[in-house]
């Protein structure tokens, strides 16, 4: 329990004198919120070599101020009792499939113990020699990769003790958080039956699921992304500073988690750009400290990426005009998409013709940066110095169409009808 | 509730039910569970007791012609926060270890 201190400090912040009928969203919220500000304390605790705590208490304090942002509180509505069996026989489902997948890979699936744990047990083991895990001499480990999960593991370790319980438990948090915000977020605002479909359709998703219980990164990316575009949506319709200054430091974590959160830190701001110019202040000032966190991890700490590294001028003409490689590309992005869920796009599709579509300009900006984040990845297997790119596609894209799926079910059900709007008018 | 609103319902209820039925049916992939336990507390229990005669700190060599990936990468998992290199000939300074 102590290890994951930061969310639970961070939801009874929230919930202290908060609105009633948004208990879940602040509880969602308060996992990436404590989990982020840990994160972010543990690092400047590192590089300055000062005790974490005033850092932690900092950060938690300053992630409380801007979780207490101006939101709305949902209107109780009656939900029919054949949903709520429907998403609690599918919760029974996923925990038990979470259980068994972290009885049967207790440290995580390969990149969970070669990349992520394995950073984390340096941070938590190497004292003043933490910076070792950024060793030239084991350039597999990727060192280069931003260190939110393993700073909150190691962060979980130092109360715990080093169990496989701490990155189980994290996993879990997001993995279940994700869920939770997914559900939250369409409550507030399209009803409780449109949040508990969304979530039926992320909870009902094996890869997802799978990917919570091997300690991927991916998860708490994805839970990062989701929760960004949750709050500029909230924004949208109850236009707060405070909000855009939570969503930009979300936006931040996400950078801090993955490199692909960088990308979608230029795909927010971007949009933004387009969109709605006056709020991007508001979001750069959210963005400030994750971002400079990561500048000074990357500026003085880590190797250049390995895709980076490796791309010579004449490599990357050769690959940049092959005509047959966007194709092959082009080729596989169509083959995954559909076989996402599998079948997922297909049933959405059906689902959204069968009940009707409605116009939403959040749901565009959301569509927007997913098409931006789809193009990075393009761009990136484009310019892969993998001899086979049917191979790098093949040991990645499934994980990064599943980093944006809690987000892009945000956007559709934005812009699908909600059934019981059309069963009442019947 | 009109039809098609209720066959909306029940293709994305469906869906997401069949999805759950084959996170609880279908274990496959777990199948090697008590396998991947196995090696792992093997390799625990070999690089644990290496680990005990070892310096806290510095670096470890992997002397072998070709790596084993899971070799190399499961001795640095447990060796942290020494660093794990691989080279083919033993060094003259540094500890080292070889494939079992």
């Amino acid at each position: 329990m102590l290890a994951l201190l930061g969310p639970v400090l961070v939801f009874l912040a929230l919930r202290w004198r908060g609105a009633q009928g948004r208990t879940l969203f602040d509880a969602a919220l308060a996992v990436g919120l404590g989990l982020g500000a840990t994160g972010c304390a543990h690092y400047v605790a590192l590089v300055t070599g000062l005790p974490i705590l005033p850092w932690e208490v900092l950060a938690l304090l300053g992630a409380v101020v801007v979780g207490r942002a101006a939101l709305p509180v949902a209107s109780p509505e009656p939900i029919p009792h054949w949903v709520v069996v429907t998403v609690g026989v599918l919760l029974v489902c996923a925990l038990y499939r979470f259980v068994v997948g972290c009885w049967a890979s207790p440290e995580g699936d390969w990149d969970a113990w070669a990349i992520w744990n394995l950073r984390a047990r340096f941070l938590h083991r190497g004292g003043d020699a933490w910076a070792e895990t950024f060793s030239p001499l084991i350039p597999w480990s990727h060192p280069d990769y931003p260190l939110l999960v393993p700073l909150t593991v190691a962060r979980g370790w130092s109360f715990a003790g080093e169990t496989p319980l701490v990155p189980q438990c994290v996993g879990g948090l997001f993995t279940f958080g994700t869920v939770a915000l997914l559900v939250a977020t369409l409550t507030l605002l399209r009803g409780a039956t449109q949040g508990l479909l969304a979530g039926c359709v992320l909870l009902g998703t094996v890869g997802f699921i799978d990917l919570g219980h091997a300690q991927y990164a991916d998860v708490p990316l994805g839970y990062y992304l989701l929760a960004t575009a949750s709050v500029l949506v909230l924004h949208d319709r109850h236009p707060s500073r405070g909000l855009l200054v939570l969503a930009g430091f979300l936006a931040g974590c996400a950078a801090w988690t993955k490199n692909e959160g960088a990308l979608f830190v230029v795909a927010v701001v971007g949009v933004r750009l387009l969109s709605a110019r006056r709020d991007v202040p508001a979001l750069l000032l959210g963005l400030l400290l994750p971002l400079a966190l990561l500048a000074h991890f990357k500026l003085t700490l880590a190797p250049p990426n390995d895709l980076v590294a490796e791309a010579s001028r004449p490599a990357l003409f050769a690959r940049l005009s092959d005509l047959w490689r966007y194709l092959e590309i082009a080729g596989w992005f169509v083959q995954y998409l559909l076989l996402l869920g599998p079948g997922a796009i297909v049933v959405l599709f059906a689902y959204g013709l069968l009940v009707g579509w409605r116009q939403d300009s959040s749901a565009v900006r959301v569509g927007l940066v997913l098409a931006v984040m789809l193009a990075g990845y393009f761009v990136v297997y484009l310019n892969s110095p993998w001899e086979s790119v049917a191979q790098h596609i093949a040991t990645s894209l499934d994980r990064l169409l599943l980093q944006l799926l809690p987000m892009a079910l945000l956007g559709f059900f934005l812009v699908v009808e909600p059934a019981e709007v059309r069963s009442g008018a019947a | 509730m009109p039809a098609r609103v209720r066959i909306s319902l029940v293709l994305l209820l469906g869906f997401a039910l069949i999805g759950g039925a084959r996170m609880v049916a279908d274990l496959r992939p777990f199948a090697g569970g008590h396998r991947e336990r196995d090696d792992l507390a093997g390799a625990r229990q070999r690089f644990e007791t290496l680990a005990a005669r070892l310096p806290t700190e510095g670096v470890v060599t992997y002397v072998a012609a070709r790596p084993n990936p899971y070799t190399w990468y499961r001795a640095q998992y447990f060796l942290a926060p020494r660093i794990v290199r691989h080279a083919t000939k033993p060094p003259d300074t540094s500890p080292w270890f070889e494939d079992e």
